[in-house]
């Protein structure tokens, strides 16, 4: 097995708001091997996006702030490093794609001087050299003519295509760690499949670790080696993606799966949903912050946290009662 | 049967119609209405090979430039008509009262005048804005004076370019003033958030709460003597566009906030960081420039307030002091003067009226091609 890359222990991360401390990331450990896409998924507002951000510590800080836990990147932790660390790892060695390719890139310059200017400060290259790779990297990312296109402006692209420039520009540096934020929940389905091949191509040509960030387990299925399953802040599954699929053992993912549309539903039926709100995270009742949810629920899941514990082969699940 | 075969007939000639109407238009359109015209007319060829489309669109394409956001909303501008006309109008009156003083000394007859009115004047004396012909106060126009002398005998065109200058000067450095000041603080106060933002923001506010008039008039009757002792004749106009200056530049300071919030939100910024560029970077870099348009509009339209602004001070004496010329102080001269020669008070109000208008209306042009939401 491949040397842990991204190495994140009890990781927990609280918003302080006036109404209150919300635990948006609350003990959560996980691990990235070299090479190997690991999925995270879950409901809006079960923390995935803050754990990302948190790994890279651009949380707006107040009122976000990492209050326990260890991010060892390579085996520093990135919450010891100092500014100079820090901003020569972000877009060098651990590179970020954002939702919304609409907004991503400055509207004011041509893409080729903002890919550059991403090389030119990383990979200490003059301003040919940044060029020719922005050349190079808008070919890997199949944008027709890349050498024109190098002075075009992001209104002159569509969505697709400035997701594919924001492709480019997070792979143009070499990282070792990408990190996907819903890259693709701004796309439409065909463009969906074509940006997620793409990123799959090249991150294993690359040989470039993706931590993706998604609700939609149809993009977990295609393109992850494992996943982890999010709910109200914690990890509650944690399995390979076959098996998750096939023998989910957490209620939540179980739920989860349930409510994906599926072709063979017979018409006419009702979608499934999961019952009831996410909780809200700012009071948490004591044990698992799925039972009020949950239709396995049993008294002592109301009283006591369960905590992650394997399952299976290596399949792990906090719940009492797995499958 | 035939009915069908002549409706498609007159759409595939109104299709043809269009595109021999409008052959490329900017996007280059011609280009990938071709494909389709084929399939349309000939139904043998229906597929075209990758490498043929490939470089259709690419003949389309290069054919439009690539345009940056500033080059389009200067396009826009270009196409709006009234601007265009108050931009001429506008370079027309700087360059006008700039370079014709020049020539305007040397032009025109010498002149029966002097204390005495004896002695022959050259124009280079009496197009001399300062100049007195006491000997010929008032005068309507003549071949010597082409608008007519005020109650000092001196030549009105001269004055009135004077004063376009005078305006133009306080215009300029009150604008450079308020878009620095406006532009740092503002960027400032909505990139850093917290208690710099609402200590800068209160400092605005604070600001914005003096009266522009009030202010620039307690400034100058209260510092104008020391400002005059110490910088000369020209100490009074600094002193009063600063005191302007002051007053407009916590409007901008808003503006810019208000756009460097919204800016803020922007995932370009957050990718900005993510690629590990500093706070500083990312201000110049990505905040600034992408302010560039609500700057230009909001400072345009500044000029106008500051112009009248101006003006206004120099009527009520406060501002330029009297050898010198403002529109300002020659309606306040001409004003005392209405009753003998109504022309004096005519020139000065309709340079000022025209000046303003046409600033104002290549504002509103302005506002419309650079600021993001009035498009369209």
């Amino acid at each position: 097995m491949a040397e842990k890359l991204l190495d994140v222990q009890h990781l927990r991360t609280h918003f302080f708001t006036r109404a209150g401390v919300v635990k948006a990331v609350e003990d959560v450990s996980f691990y990235i091997d070299e090479g190997e896409t690991l999925g995270l998924v879950g409901e809006s507002g079960c923390g995935k996006s803050v754990t990302s951000l948190s790994i890279l510590r651009l949380l707006e800080s107040p009122p976000g702030k990492i209050v326990g836990g260890k991010v060892l990147f390579q085996g520093e932790d990135i919450l010891e490093m100092n500014r100079e660390e820090l901003n020569a790892l972000r877009g060098g060695r651990a590179a970020m794609i954002f939702q919304d390719p609409m907004t991503s890139l400055n509207p004011v310059y041509p893409i080729g001087y903002q890919i550059a200017e991403a090389v030119k400060a990383h990979l200490k290259l003059d301003d040919k050299a940044a060029m020719n790779r922005a050349v190079e990297m808008l070919d890997r990312v199949r944008i027709p003519e890349a050498r024109r296109r190098l002075n075009h402006y992001p209104h002159e692209f569509s969505g697709g295509m400035r997701q594919r420039v924001m492709i480019a520009i997070a792979l143009s540096c070499n990282p070792q760690l990408l990190i996907a934020d819903e890259p693709t929940t701004a796309l439409d389905v065909t463009i969906q499949a074509q940006v997620l091949d793409l990123m799959k191509g090249l991150a294993q040509e690359f040989r470039t670790a993706t931590l993706l960030i998604t609700h939609d387990l149809g993009v977990v299925a295609g393109s992850c080696d494992r996943v982890n399953v999010m709910y109200a802040g914690r990890i509650v599954e944690a399995a390979p993606t076959t098996t998750l699929f096939a023998k989910p053992a957490h209620p939540y993912t179980q739920a989860l799966l349930a409510a994906v549309p599926r072709s063979d539903t017979p018409k006419g039926s009702r979608l499934a949903a999961i019952g009831g709100q996410p909780p809200n995270l700012i009071n948490l009742a004591p044990g698992c912050p799925f039972a009020p949810r949950c239709p396995k629920a049993q008294a002592r899941c109301r009283a006591e946290l369960p905590p992650l514990e394997t399952v299976g082969p290596n399949q792990q699940a906090a719940c009492f009662y797995p499958y | 049967m035939r009915i069908d075969e002549s409706s498609e007939q007159t759409g595939t000639q109104s299709f043809n119609d269009g595109y021999s109407i409008n052959p490329g238009s900017e996007l280059g359109t011609a280009g990938f209405l071709e494909p389709q015209l084929a399939i349309a007319t000939n139904p043998l060829e229906t597929t075209l090979s990758q490498s043929e489309l490939d470089l259709r669109t690419q003949e389309a394409v290069t054919e439009g430039q690539s345009l940056s956001p500033i080059e389009a909303s200067l396009r826009r501008l270009g196409r709006d008509k009234r601007a265009m006309v108050c931009l001429a109008v506008i370079i027309f009156m700087v360059v006008a009262s700039y370079v014709f003083p020049i020539f305007y000394l040397h032009m025109g007859p010498n002149i029966q005048g002097g204390i005495f009115g004896n002695a022959s004047v050259p124009p280079e004396l009496y197009h001399y804005m300062q100049h007195q012909e006491l000997l010929n106060l008032d005068a309507p126009s003549s071949l010597a004076h082409p608008l007519g002398t005020d109650q000092l005998g001196r030549d009105i065109l001269a004055r009135l370019m004077a004063g376009v200058n005078v305006s133009i000067q306080v215009a300029l450095f009150v604008e450079i003033f308020d878009v620095v000041l406006g532009l740092i603080i503002g960027v400032l106060a909505g990139f850093f958030g917290g208690w710099i933002d609402t200590f800068l923001a209160r400092f605005t506010d604070l600001m914005f709460a003096f009266p522009t008039l009030l202010f620039a008039i307690l400034a100058a009757a209260t510092l104008g003597p020391a400002f005059v002792d110490a910088l000369g004749p020209q100490g009074r106009l600094i002193l009063v566009s600063i005191a302007i200056g002051i007053t407009v530049w916590p409007q901008m300071a808003r503006f810019v906030r208000g756009q460097t919030l919204q800016l803020k939100e922007q995932q370009f910024i957050e990718a900005a960081r993510m690629s590990g560029s500093s706070n500083q970077r990312i201000m110049m870099q990505h905040i600034v420039p992408n302010l560039f348009s609500i700057v230009v509009a909001a400072a345009t339209l500044d000029i106008v307030g500051t112009i009248t602004a101006e003006a206004a001070i120099s009527l009520l004496g406060l501002g330029v002091e009297p050898p010198g010329s403002s529109l300002g102080l020659m309606i306040n001269d001409a004003a005392q003067r209405i009753n003998i020669s109504l022309w004096e008070i005519l020139w000065p109000t309709i340079t000022l009226s025209i000046l303003v208008l046409a600033i104002s209306f290549l504002g509103d042009g302005v506002n419309d091609a650079f600021n993001p939401r009035t498009k369209d």
